[in-house]
């Protein structure tokens, strides 16, 4: 959380009279956790684990020209989505940040038709053309995506 | 009672001890909100009222060019707001209620103030979504922790002689991500001078699909408490509780 001791330089503990140094970076994941990071290298690879962290780190409210910040629960959503998908070999997915704040997924099936998946506050935007596909899942919907979307 | 950290269940559970170890105890809320973060600190102590003093703290007065590129600095304290008791840490995206320093008055008033303080800000509805839910209690102690808890470190079966000790795991219970921090070369400033001593530090924490703004805050602030108050007592051993001399009614 947001309190400097004990954690900061030098390491020996100490608390501020007035708590008013409450700086510490190091030891309080404020963005995505060593466990989120793995997952995001497994499944979205280098370049996805790059791109999101670049998202939680830098894209803060108002980037662009005014565009929100990720969403929390889209973000939490999207990760427990993919705790539950196995790509397909070769589906190589991209992931995005919209200017509404929304994480994308996005890859194409076996045959080429494009497949998008928007991870948002109140649900999941789904889009696969070849399927003739496009409806908005709740958030507790992710399992079932994962599966209708793993190996596709 | 927990799944994945066996600590030993106390039961009941002590009602207050003494002397009371807790220097530092924050129940704090990340969230996205449209509010611009010059707006904020004048929102808060409007809402905050009179009993609350405002002050800057030292990274509200950097530029903000410098602190965008200071990852996850919009979840710093950078405006506070005291009272006799206690202290509202505010940033761009979190804002938190904790107890002034080494002064912790018993979780009946801080529930209550908790209450309060949740019914003022969090009505008011400048919070968008919320990201992340947080209590950290922080205890010191004059001795070293780590001869005093039912948790060992071996190195081929041996116990460690080493001069100076950090300990952290983090798991999961549920919905909580739990963090504990054993540390035994710490040294604290309280009313008898500096002293070097231990901090037990442990931090319960609620994702944003595990919580709702609008609805069970107070519920989460008080789930994250009890946890924390289970893994104190489960963990600190009979001699330490016994010196700590604890009342059950």
């Amino acid at each position: 959380m947001s309190i400097k001791f004990p954690f900061a330089d030098p390491r020996v503990y100490s608390l501020d009279d007035d708590l008013r140094s409450n700086i510490d970076q190091g030891m309080w994941s404020s963005t995505l956790s060593a466990d989120e990071q793995d997952l995001l290298i497994k499944k979205l690879g280098d370049r996805g684990w790059g791109r999101m962290l670049l998202f939680t780190k830098y894209y803060t409210t108002g980037w662009g020209e005014g565009n929100k910040q990720i969403s929390p629960r889209g973000q939490a959503v999207m990760l427990r989505f993919l705790e539950h998908v196995t790509f397909r070999e070769g589906a190589n997915p991209s992931i995005f940040l919209t200017d509404e704040g929304e994480l994308e997924l996005a890859w194409s099936d076996a045959e080429g038709s494009p497949i998008q998946l928007v991870f948002g506050p109140n649900g999941v935007e789904v889009y696969h053309e070849a399927a003739h596909r496009e409806e908005v899942l709740a958030p507790n919907q992710y399992s079932r995506l994962a599966t209708e979307f793993s190996n596709v | 009672m927990f799944e994945n950290f066996p600590v030993k269940i106390v039961n009941p559970l002590p009602l207050q001890i003494d002397p009371c170890p807790i220097v530092q105890a924050i129940f704090e809320i990340r969230f996205t909100t449209n509010t611009p973060w010059a707006q904020l600190p004048g929102k808060i102590a409007g809402l905050l009222g009179d009993r609350y003093v405002g002050q800057e703290l030292p990274l509200f007065e950097l530029p903000d060019q410098f602190k965008q590129h200071i990852p996850g600095s919009v979840y710093l304290p950078q405006y506070q707001f005291h009272s006799e008791q206690f202290v509202v840490n505010l940033g761009p995206q979190m804002i938190g209620l904790g107890v002034q320093a080494m002064n912790y008055p018993g979780w009946s008033m801080v529930h209550a103030e908790l209450s309060t303080f949740l019914n003022k800000v969090v009505k008011d509805g400048f919070m968008g979504e919320g990201a992340r839910l947080g209590v950290r209690y922080s205890d010191f102690f004059e001795l070293n922790i780590f001869d005093h808890i039912d948790l060992d470190i071996l190195l081929n079966g041996k116990t460690l002689n080493d001069k100076d000790r950090q300990f952290t795991t983090v798991f999961q219970e549920g919905p909580m991500t739990i963090r504990l921090v054993l540390i035994n070369g710490a040294i604290m400033e309280n009313s008898h001078g500096p002293r070097r001593g231990s901090v037990l530090d442990i931090d319960v924490a609620f994702g944003p699909l595990d919580f709702n703004l609008n609805s069970d805050v107070l519920e989460r602030f008080t789930q994250a408490h009890d946890t924390i108050k289970n893994i104190f007592f489960g963990l600190v051993s009979a001699d330490l509780l016994e010196s700590l001399k604890p009342k059950y009614s």
